[in-house]
């Protein structure tokens, strides 16, 4: 009987691969894809296709006996029920593993030309619909009441998975609802895809709550399928579905519960050498005198320092607080109006906050002060953002800020954006800074009344005139003067002289009068090197050894470079082993256990 | 050709019939001696009996030693039957007596019986 | 002698609520031949199917006697359930497959011929009850289960039929259980008679003994109060009285006439009674 099913599949597993094949034609040929080898369009509709089949293959295993009458016959066969659905089933698994496989080498072989899905995402899909479908069989007759009966249960594994995360929300103590809206969820899915991978999520939501459950129902029942109609059958599938439901989502429960964990995030060295600790619940203050802890009513988002001393923070319901140190107190800045309109970005400096908010889809640049508390409307400065850069789909940066005859103007570029970097005056006014590459920016800089933009490719110099930014020089060869996003980095108009950098494989000053740059010192390797400032003023090296497994720590100063210290059993291919460069300090994560140094000497601080 | 016909409407039992139409086959010469009887199965089929039905029909034959079943080829018409004689006085009276009752019950007087007997015997 | 070869125990099946077999136990025993008689709705194709196995009855079970397997048990219903795409050969390939039969031919029927090459649904009702029986012959059955099939049959194909599970019963002493509306031709090859209403048995008796114990009285005259009448016929024209169960000294006693009668008269008696019953409850 396995060989016969085993056949019939594969024949219509054909009609399958060859409607496949015609299709990928088709939409060729009407140009509804964008130019491709045919191969790609191919890959595209197989993948996709193959979650209807997946559909199909599950629906179809009694199809032909029902609709050849031949069911009775069938169980007049010398098998157990069990055999037989075995029988049934497996020729159309080993089918669908087949196809399953086949995608597999495709992606390995030509997925990254071909911007092919991952099968190991899609293959949860195809199991979860499978074992859907397969297991609503027995008690369906009509195939097409069926199908969508099937694909109806499957989209609600969706909603389920989502109110899984809510509950394990609420179990680690958040008030998520009511009141928390979508961003309360997008803390829990990021959380739960942070801290257990999407691989995990993927599992609970295609494979604990549908295809186990469902795939047991099928098996502990289907000793009891009959030649009755399928009402007699159906009570007795849905009180053992009913129960493997409730038995995998308290499994699921339990699985996300202990996968998702709200360990620390960051880690902080104020100024006066005390450590603080953000987690999603709250903060934490160490110190000789002991640890201040703080709880947050709803986790938190983002972390940055203003000053050393006082750390901007706003969380999933988008409020802006900031944690004084000092004073060992935490204060609102912001509370959003309405919880849907996220704040998106925020940066502080010199005493105050520039925050973005992104109601319906418009961007606002709100300023608010550190010290004073502020509430949604009152003693917060709003300007709207450029309206086609609000379209854009990249992160604005804000590289720069100051005030020219009383007005105050920002300066941003996009990440990974072809769209040039503007200055943004606190009248609405724009200004494009004249990049006319469109190559997407590494970094950008504000200096000495010039803005410095690193490419792919070069680095420009463009001097402010006021109104008006100007070219004055274009650095080729690869030069790359990397600053990348300090928390701890001045936006405020800063001066200075020289700037050190990365030369290919030395290290390189830029003297920033004369826009010369000269060579200072070898690298051992450019890969794994970068210079980080705590800008204007130290210029630290960084060196990352792979295979001693070391990180390397130097000063740059009056051209010359000087080992300061060396930190052993660095793995950068290990997760989470990864180091932070603050004003104060720097924080090494190591397998597991945080580390903090403090400067001059790097010492390390225990807390 | 074996003439057997069993009358399902009949009160007696269908083996019985049987038994009954193979010894008037036996008897009157039809079957002799050495003579295969038709097998169980081909029988069972023609009469749409059960095969023990027919079965049991030939073992009692063979007790009343009208016929010996030989392993492995069926069963036979035997050489020398007791008492042939004898045994076709007994069924001649038994037809008789079935006759006469119900001649009697159309109201026939044994006269009638008589004369009717002679008249068609006359023309045979 | 009787060895049990299949045995229903306490076997309840219901549809929805009603209970269609209720609390069924019978043995069958080795080469025995069964006829399951009944009114419509009695239950006798829903206690074929569990014998079958295509049935799961809700309570009790089906106990295959020691050495049967379900290979060795054929079923043929008036459904006549077979994979109708298939051609005969495909069909007779399959079937020898799945019940590991030994002979590599399609097995024939004498007398009755049909081209391997045409397809199940092409087939008349007689021609595939007739090639359903054919496969079901070749696993060489120790049960053979039957389901209302002959009626459906022409003349030919009926004798076809009948002889062919003939020469099985005494061929492969086959126990044959076989579920019929009307007896007619086939009054003789019973040795059991089993009759069911209401989800249960009503008679379970030898047919030898049936037929000792069943008599009909016809005509006028009341009948004494010791005799127990099990179902009386009546119009204009004749009034028939059937006695169940009947003694022997009763014959001698009363000047009433008992006459015997043929089995399938016998079974009507039954199920006319069971409906006079009904309508008295």
């Amino acid at each position: 009987m396995f060989k016969k099913e085993f056949a019939n599949v594969l024949k219509q597993t054909g009609w399958f691969v060859a409607a496949a094949l015609a299709l990928s034609v088709a939409l060729l040929a009407v140009r509804l894809m964008p130019r491709q080898p045919y191969f790609a369009v191919f890959l595209s509709v197989f993948q996709w296709g193959l979650l209807f089949w997946a559909l199909f293959l599950g629906a179809s295993v009694l199809a032909r006996e029902r609709s050849q009458r031949a069911l009775e016959y069938v169980l007049t066969l010398p098998y157990s029920r069990l055999g037989l659905l075995l029988r049934l089933t497996a020729p159309r698994l080993i089918v669908l593993g087949g196809l399953w496989a086949l995608s597999l080498c495709a992606y390995v072989l030509k997925g990254n030309e071909y911007s092919a899905v991952d099968p190991l995402f899609l293959a949860f899909l195809y199991i979860g619909l499978f074992a859907t479908s397969l297991s609503l069989s027995p008690i369906i007759e009509n195939f097409i009441a069926l199908c969508l009966g099937s694909i109806f249960v499957w989209f609600l594994a969706f909603p389920a998975h989502t109110y899984l995360l809510i509950a394990v929300g609420w179990a680690k103590g958040f008030q998520l609802l009511p009141g928390a809206g979508a961003m309360g969820l997008g803390f829990l899915r990021n959380i739960s895809y942070g801290s257990a991978g999407y691989i995990f999520n993927l599992l609970i939501l295609q494979i604990v709550l549908l295809a186990v459950p469902f795939s047991a129902a099928l098996i502990l029942s289907f000793r009891k399928f009959d030649a009755r109609p399928s009402a007699a059958f159906a009570k007795k599938y849905f009180k053992t579905l009913g129960l493997s439901i409730l038995i995998f989502a308290a499994a699921a429960f339990v699985m996300t519960f202990l996968s998702v964990s709200m360990r620390f995030r960051d880690v902080y060295l104020t100024s006066d050498h005390k450590v603080v600790k953000f987690q999603s619940g709250g903060a934490r203050i160490l110190s000789r005198e002991g640890i201040r802890r703080f709880k947050t009513p709803y986790p938190v988002s983002q972390v940055k320092s203003a000053d050393g001393i006082h750390f901007v923070f706003s969380d999933y319901s988008n409020n802006l607080f900031c944690l004084d140190t000092a004073i060992a107190e935490v204060r609102t800045i912001y509370r959003a109006a309405n919880r849907d309109r996220g704040i998106w970005q925020f940066w502080p400096y010199d005493g105050k906050v520039v925050f973005l908010v992104k109601p319906d889809s418009a961007i606002v640049i709100s300023l608010a002060d550190i010290d004073k508390p502020t509430s949604a409307g009152l003693n917060v400065t709003t300007i709207p953002f450029p309206a086609e850069w609000a379209q854009s789909e990249r992160f604005p940066r804000l590289f720069g800020t100051g005030v020219n005859h009383g007005r105050h103007f920002w300066l941003f570029y996009f990440e990974q954006s072809k769209k040039p970097p503007l200055r943004l005056w606190e009248n609405g006014r724009v200004e494009g800074i004249p990049l006319s590459d469109h190559k997407p920016i590494r970094s950008a800089l504000y200096v000495n009344d010039m803005v410095i933009i690193e490419t792919a490719e070069e680095t420009k110099i463009f001097q402010d005139r006021g109104t008006s930014f100007e070219l004055v020089r274009e650095i080729k060869d690869g030069i790359s003067f990397s600053f990348y996003d300090l928390d701890a980095r001045v936006l405020d108009q800063p001066k200075a002289e020289v700037i050190y950098g990365k030369h290919g494989d030395k290290i390189a000053k830029l003297d920033l009068k004369a826009l010369q740059v000269t060579d200072i010192a070898p690298l051992k390797t450019a890969h794994g090197a970068w210079v980080a400032s705590y800008f204007p003023g130290s210029f630290l090296l960084t060196e990352i050894d792979s295979q001693a497994k070391t990180l390397k720590v130097s000063s740059i100063c009056d051209d010359k470079v000087k080992l300061l210290k060396v930190f052993r059993n660095f793995d950068s291919s290990r997760q989470g082993d990864r180091f932070d460069v603050q004003k104060s300090g720097i924080i090494i994560h190591r397998k597991g256990t945080v580390n903090v140094y403090a400067f001059p000497d790097l010492l390390e601080i225990k807390f | 050709m074996v003439r057997i016909n069993v009358d399902l409407a009949s009160s007696v039992p269908a083996y019985q019939q049987v038994i009954q139409a193979l010894k008037i086959e036996i008897l009157s010469g039809r079957l002799k001696d050495g003579d295969r009887l038709i097998p169980i199965r081909e029988l069972a089929k023609i009469l749409k009996l059960n095969p023990n039905t027919v079965a049991k029909a030939y073992y009692t034959l063979e007790d009343e030693g009208f016929v010996e079943s030989r392993q492995g080829s069926g069963n036979w018409v035997k050489r020398r039957a007791p008492d042939l004689d004898g045994l076709r006085r007994s069924m001649l009276e038994g037809e008789a007596k079935a006759f006469l009752e119900k001649a009697f019950s159309l109201g026939a007087t044994i006269e009638d019986v008589r004369r009717t007997i002679e008249r068609i015997a006359s023309h045979e | 002698m009787s060895d049990t070869i299949l045995e229903a125990r306490e076997l309840t099946v219901r549809f929805g609520r009603k209970a269609a077999v209720h609390d069924v136990s019978v043995a069958f025993a080795t080469g025995e031949t069964t006829f399951i008689a009944g009114s419509n709705g009695a239950g006798k194709s829903t206690l074929l199917r569990c014998l079958a196995g295509v049935i799961v009855p809700d309570q009790g079970e089906v106990a295959l006697g020691p050495g049967l397997t379900r290979g060795k048990i054929g079923f043929i219903s008036d459904r006549l359930s077979l994979y109708e795409n298939w051609t005969l050969q495909e069909a007779w390939r399959f079937h020898k497959n799945e019940f590991r039969i030994e002979t590599r031919e399609m097995p024939r029927i004498e007398g009755f011929e049909l081209e391997a090459g045409r397809k199940i649904k092409s087939l008349s009702v007689g021609e595939r009850t007739l090639f359903h029986l054919s496969l079901l012959l070749a696993q060489r059955p120790a049960v053979l289960l039957v389901d209302e099939v002959v009626h459906g049959l022409d003349p030919f194909l009926r004798e076809k039929f009948l002889e062919t599970v003939i020469e099985a019963m005494d061929e492969l002493k086959t126990a044959v259980i076989m579920v019929n509306h009307t007896l007619s031709d086939t009054a003789q090859i019973p040795e059991r008679v089993l009759i069911m209403d209401d989800g249960r048995f009503i008679l379970d008796e030898r047919r030898e003994e049936l037929e000792r114990k069943v008599k009909k009285v016809s005509g006028e005259g009341d009948l004494p109060p010791y005799i127990p009448c099990l179902f009386a016929a009546s119009s204009e024209f004749r009034k028939d009285r059937y006695i169940y169960p009947f003694r022997e000294d009763w014959r001698r006693n009363s000047a009433i006439n008992f006459e015997d009668i043929g089995l399938d008269e016998i079974v009507k008696a039954f199920i006319g009674g069971a409906y006079v019953q009904k309508r008295v409850r």
